[in-house]
């Protein structure tokens, strides 16, 4: 038997099937069975309650603690206020930090914007595309650490790229990509956060696109609509939602999950021109034992991701309404 | 039928019975050591230590050694979250002298009574630096493996290939530029390594050893620094000014050291390399490959603006193992440390990677490499240095490499800033 609640709607316009049942007119008095149902269901999600508090509420809670703290990962630690957060901010690595993961951030319109593309000409069907949907993914299936070894390799001055391009006699766009700072941090944002990004997000939209009316596509071309305008007009508003999922996606791939692409990739440097708040963060942590340092550099990761998921959710909001 | 039948399964269940006390019995016997190293991976290493391993298991042969390889750059993370646990590995293997090390302090069983029989065979200035911040009063916490070095070896027929006397190597700085710019006139690439990582970071440390001499201590303390330095300073302008004449090889920014840029050198594709005097890349190493008496070896480079001449850096202990206060069986560990450090385990130790142990009964010189002897020249009190590293955190050598990164390959700085920026980071790690 369904308890129904009571509301503000059913109060106006009482349901008499629900009137009718013994307990609708004590709706809040439970039944043994509803206490019954209570305390299954509360033991039914007290696993994941207990996972969610031990493996991110209280990590979270701790980086707070541990960031007014100087702990080194073991053994005793003191309590030093505000000191972290005043270090860091005098610190140049952590405003280049910042900047280099600001900067990362301005690849991600490309990298949704390109699968984007790449998907809806794929929809259209030409001979062998299911060849070329199962080429464009291949990335996807290695990990980030193997991913950044290749592309290490590859864009090494000695390495196959440049060779590719003195072989077809563009020996000027030979560049040593990865030990100018600024080649090494643009090489990182094309590869990471666009190259990277199209296997997934290009399948991503293949499905997304799956589920638009056809018959959306048809009045269009009765109207006498072209490809752009099909594309623009029905294509992208009727996936508006899976873009703006893949966008956020892309932002937190790049604000916290870069890490293990960069380690390989390079290593960070040169000097400290890789270096993003997650990958600096790490060595400060655990390279250089600073936990306590480290925790105040996560804070400040930790507010960039929350601020990205209010956005987020009032984006999603605005277009409900 | 029926009688037979009995005695068969009598005898089946007294046979069980028999097998399950006899394994019981075993295992209560039977002892694993658990030994975490960040060398056991290395493929130059991991052959030898394998073949010391089943030496130690056949003149122990209750023991079973769980060698466990660990990442290099992870290990001292991995051996905190174990001191947290309170459990993981019974031996671990240490560098020495580090700050890293000495934190790690309370993990470390104290090891003075048990080398007592033997501890003149290592000098005390090895076994002051394996104890807890150079300390005896703190104890004794590894037993050393190896000492340790940096220094340029050369390849003496290139040498002679660009008309230089390959007997003679470089005595000074204007001798070592002319040397230099003698073999790339020759077409040969003069110094091998690269500036990506560690060969900017042992010449910092071979030049270092110039500049701070027997006051290295001072970094430590803060008594000496690197930005009031001039001769330090003048070292970053050397290295500088060796890069802007192109005499390191033209894809040094991409050449990681190991094990690259040694692979490099002891194929002969370049003329001078800093190299180690242990573990890898190292005078056995060098010589297998180039020959015997092809290769050269001098400590640094001397320079006007340094205080001392021809000094050797040194770690007096470079590696070495300890044994953690958790482990059960304490008494069988440090024996395993010990086998490592001396007798038969520790001389195949030597013959087969070229480690220079600290142990004074173990005779390298035996193995007949010339080069050994011109080592042997600065591995006198006289000219030891204490490698600068070892005043610090492990990760200073990291900033140090960022560093050099951005002096030497990025040029987002200058040498001022440079010096500026290693004291800032030797405050940091110290």
């Amino acid at each position: 038997m369904v308890l129904k609640k009571p509301n503000a709607k059913t109060q106006e316009k009482p349901d008499m099937e629900v009137l009718m049942t013994p307990n609708a007119l004590k709706p809040w008095k439970k039944t043994s069975l509803q206490a019954q149902e209570s305390r299954d269901a509360y033991l039914l999600i007290a696993p994941l309650v207990i996972l969610t508090f031990v493996f991110i509420l209280f990590p979270v809670v701790s980086n707070f603690f541990y960031s007014f703290t100087d702990w080194r990962g073991f053994g005793k630690l003191n309590w030093i206020g505000f000191d972290n957060f005043r270090t860091m901010f005098q610190d140049e690595r952590f405003w280049q930090s910042l900047n280099n993961t600001l900067i990362l951030l301005l690849f991600i319109p490309l990298g949704v914007f390109i699968p984007l593309c790449l998907a809806a000409l794929l929809r259209g069907g030409f001979k062998g595309w299911k060849f070329f949907r199962a080429i464009i993914y291949l990335p996807q299936v290695l990990g980030y650490v193997i991913l950044g070894m290749i592309f290490n390799l590859f864009l090494r001055l000695n390495g196959p790229l440049n060779t590719l391009l003195e072989m077809v006699g563009l020996k000027s766009w030979a560049l040593d990509w990865l030990n100018r700072p600024v080649l090494a941090l643009l090489s990182l944002g094309t590869v990471y956060s666009v190259f990277l990004r199209i296997g997934f997000g290009t399948i991503y939209f293949l499905a997304a696109m799956a589920g638009v009316d056809e018959q959306l596509y048809e009045a269009a071309r009765v109207d006498g609509a072209g490809w752009w305008t099909r594309f623009w007009h029905v294509t992208l508003p009727s996936i508006r939602f899976n873009i703006e999922f893949l966008f956020v996606m892309s932002v937190i791939e790049n604000v916290a999950r870069a890490f293990s692409f960069i380690y390989t990739f390079s290593r960070g440097g040169p000097g400290y021109s890789t270096h993003t708040l997650e990958y600096s963060l790490y060595t400060l942590g655990f390279t250089n034992g600073k936990i306590g340092y480290a925790s105040a550099w996560s804070v400040i990761l930790f507010f960039i991701c929350a601020i990205i998921a209010v956005l987020q959710i009032r984006l999603m909001r605005w277009n409900d309404g | 039928m029926k009688s037979s039948r009995k005695v068969l399964s009598g005898l089946l269940i007294f046979l069980l019975v028999a097998i399950t006390i006899g394994n019981a019995v075993f295992a209560a016997t039977e002892i694993t050591l658990t030994v975490w190293d960040f060398k056991y991976a290395d493929p130059n290493m991991n052959p030898t230590m394998v073949k010391i391993d089943q030496m130690f298991m056949e003149k122990y042969p209750h023991v079973k050694i769980n060698h466990v390889a660990q990442p290099n750059d992870q290990y001292y993370q991995l051996l905190r979250a174990a001191a947290q646990a309170r459990r993981g590995p019974d031996v671990v293997m240490l560098h020495g002298a580090r700050g890293d090390v000495y934190e790690l302090d309370p993990m470390l069983v104290r090891l003075d009574d048990y080398i007592k029989p033997w501890r003149a065979e290592i000098p005390e200035d090895s076994w002051k630096v394996a104890a807890t911040n150079r300390d005896f009063e703190k104890g004794i916490k590894l037993i050393p493996m190896t000492s340790q070095g940096f220094g340029f070896y050369y390849n003496k027929a290139l040498f002679k290939k660009a008309g230089l006397d390959p007997n003679e190597p470089p005595k000074d700085w204007d001798s070592f530029l002319a040397a230099c710019e003698k073999l790339k006139a020759a077409g040969i690439v003069p110094i091998i390594g690269g500036l990506r990582d560690f060969t900017t970071n042992f010449m910092f440390r071979a030049l270092a050893a110039n500049i701070y001499g027997k006051e290295v201590y001072g970094l430590q303390t803060g008594e000496q620094g690197f930005a009031n330095n001039p001769a330090f300073k003048r070292a970053a302008e050397m290295m500088v000014e060796l890069k802007e004449k192109g005499y390191f090889n033209p894809d040094a920014a991409s050449v990681p050291y190991f094990m690259d840029a040694i692979d490099m050198f002891a194929a002969g594709k370049g003329a001078i390399f800093c190299g180690l005097l242990s573990d890898v890349g190292n005078w056995k190493q060098f010589s297998d490959a180039l020959g015997k008496d092809n290769v050269g070896y001098f400590p640094t480079i001397n320079f006007a603006e340094a205080k001392y001449k021809d000094m050797q850096t040194f770690q007096p202990v470079g590696i070495g193992y300890g044994v953690t206060t958790w482990s059960k069986n304490k008494d069988i560990a440090v024996k395993y440390a010990e086998f490592y450090a001396r007798g038969e385990g520790a001389m195949v130790f030597v013959e087969e990677t070229g480690a220079f142990s600290p142990n004074t009964s173990l005779d390298s010189k035996v193995l007949g490499y010339p080069v050994l002897d011109e080592i042997n020249k600065y591995l006198t009190d006289e000219h030891i240095s204490e490698d600068y590293q070892t005043m610090f955190f492990s990760a200073f050598e990291d900033a140090m490499i960022a560093t050099c990164q951005q002096l030497l390959i990025t040029e987002e700085i200058d040498v001022d800033k440079f010096v500026e920026q290693v004291e800032k980071i030797a405050v940091e790690h110290r």
